[in-house]
C-alpha cells in the first residue's frame, strides 16, 4: 500500500526536509538515514498511523565505526590518442588530500509495519565519544532490553529510558565490550579472565 | 550362599562400592551440553542402570556436580557457591570443552570463565563439543572407578594420631587442600 518513495516523501514533508539525510532504496529492506536533531519526530512520524502505521520494532542496535582516513582514489592515467582524433585536454592537476573520517556509533533501528507489509531500516549516526539518544521505549516497549543491551555493549545512553542498566555483563563490569578498541580487564572479582597457561600457545609470546 | 551368608571385607571397599554406584547427580545444565546430560538420562542412553540417574535439584542432597555448559564470569561465583553447598563426598565432572578449558571463546570471549577448574577442583573431565552421551558415560564410568579407589574415611585418618607422622603427598595444584 506505500512505498519507500512516498515514504520518505512524507517524511520529509512532515517531519522536516533535513530529516532523512541519506536513503538507500537498493539494499532488504531499505535503509534511511536519519539526523540525529528530528530522530524523535521521525520515531513518532512512523509510528503514527498516517506515516505508515510501523508498529513493531523487530530488533534494535548499535554498530561502532573507529575514525579512519580514507586515502584518495589513484588517479587514472589518460588515455594515448588515437588517430584522427584530437588529443583530450590536459587535466588540471588536482591534489586529493587523504579525508579523515571521524567515527561514529550508528544505532540501526528495523520497523516492520503490519498493516502495511513494510520493512524498514531507521539509522541514526552519533557521536563516537558521547553516545546520546533518546530511547523509543514510549513508542514501542520492546526496545527495553535492546537497549539495555546497547548500553552494555557499546555505551549509548537513551534518555528517557525507565531503566538503563547493564543487562549483559556483570554489575561492577569495566568498558564496554563491543567496541572496536576495547581491552578485556584482567581480572574480575579476583578470577583471572585470561589465564596465561589456558592461552593460545602460538599467540602466547606475543601478549 | 544360603548358608555361608557372611563375608569378609574391608569397610572401605564396601563402602566405595556402595558409593560408586548410587551417585545423585546434581541438576547443574548450563548450555547445550545440558541437552546431551538430558539425553543420558532418557531411556536410549539409561543412567539409571549405573545408579545415577536420580538427579538431584538441591546441592544439599546431591554429591556429582556434572557442570555441563559455558560458565561466564557472571555466573562462576554461584557456580562456587553451589559447590560449596554440596556435603563431603563430592565429585565434580567437568563436561564439554566449554567446561574444560573455555571452548569455543577461549581466545576472544571476554566473558567466559576459561575451564570451570578456576574456581572448582575437577576429578574428571570430559572432552566433546557437546560429548555424546556415550562419551559422558565413560568419564562417570571413570568416576566410578576412581571413588572406589579413593581413601573413604579421611576424617577418621587425620584424627588418627600416629598417622600424622607419616609421609603426607601433596594435593593436585588444582585442587583446594581441604583443612587437615
Amino acid at each position: 500500500m506505500i512505498n519507500f518513495e512516498t515514504l520518505v516523501k512524507n517524511i520529509k514533508s512532515s517531519v522536516g526536509a533535513s530529516a532523512v539525510v541519506r536513503e538507500d532504496a537498493s539494499k532488504l529492506p531499505p535503509i534511511i538515514v536519519v539526523s540525529r536533531a528530528d530522530f524523535l519526530n521521525v520515531m513518532k512520524y512512523l509510528h503514527s498511523k498516517e506515516g505508515g502505521d510501523f508498529n513493531v520494532l523487530q530488533s534494535m542496535g548499535a554498530v561502532d565505526f573507529l575514525p579512519e582516513v580514507k586515502k584518495p582514489a589513484p588517479k587514472a592515467v589518460p588515455k594515448p590518442a588515437s588517430e584522427g582524433e584530437a588529443p583530450p585536454p590536459a587535466q588540471p592537476a588536482q591534489e586529493e588530500k587523504p579525508v579523515e573520517v571521524p567515527g561514529r556509533i550508528e544505532c540501526v533501528y528495523h520497523l516492520w509495519s503490519y498493516a502495511n507489509d513494510f520493512d524498514l531500516a531507521v539509522k541514526v549516526e552519533l557521536p563516537r565519544e558521547k553516545p546520546e539518544i533518546e530511547s523509543v521505549y514510549s513508542l514501542w516497549v520492546g526496545a527495553n532490553w535492546h537497549e539495555r543491551e546497547a548500553y552494555d555493549l557499546f555505551g549509548v545512553f537513551f534518555s528517557g529510558h525507565p531503566d538503563l542498566r547493564r543487562i549483559l555483563c556483570p554489575v561492577d563490569w569495566e568498558g564496554h565490550a563491543l567496541l572496536k578498541d576495547y581491552k578485556v580487564q584482567e581480572t574480575w572479582r579476583g578470577i583471572v579472565v585470561e589465564p596465561r597457561s589456558k592461552m593460545n600457545p602460538w599467540l602466547r609470546n606475543l601478549q | 550362599m544360603q548358608d555361608n551368608n557372611i563375608i569378609m571385607t574391608r569397610l572401605e571397599d564396601v563402602v566405595g562400592w556402595a558409593r560408586s554406584n548410587s551417585i545423585f547427580p546434581n541438576l547443574f545444565g548450563l548450555a547445550c551440553c545440558a541437552i546431551e546430560m538430558m539425553a543420558t538420562g532418557a531411556p536410549r542412553f539409561d543412567l539409571e542402570r549405573f545408579g545415577a540417574g536420580a538427579f538431584r535439584a538441591s546441592p544439599r542432597q546431591s554429591d556429582l556436580m556434572i557442570v555441563a555448559g559455558t560458565v561466564t564470569l557472571k555466573m562462576a561465583p554461584r557456580v562456587k557457591t553451589l559447590y560449596d553447598q554440596m556435603a563431603d563426598p563430592k565429585w565434580v565432572i567437568s563436561m564439554g570443552s566449554c567446561a574444560n578449558k573455555g571452548g569455543p571463546y577461549w581466545q576472544q570471549g571476554y566473558h567466559v570463565l576459561k575451564g570451570v577448574d578456576e574456581i572448582i577442583p575437577v576429578d574428571v573431565y570430559v572432552p566433546g563439543c557437546p560429548p555424546r552421551p556415550e562419551a559422558l558415560i565413560h568419564g562417570i564410568m571413570m568416576l566410578q572407578r576412581k571413588i572406589r579407589a579413593q581413601e573413604q574415611f579421611p576424617q577418621w585418618r587425620k584424627a588418627d594420631p600416629l598417622w600424622a607422622k607419616t609421609a603426607q603427598f601433596p594435593t593436585h595444584s588444582a585442587m583446594e587442600r581441604s583443612d587437615d
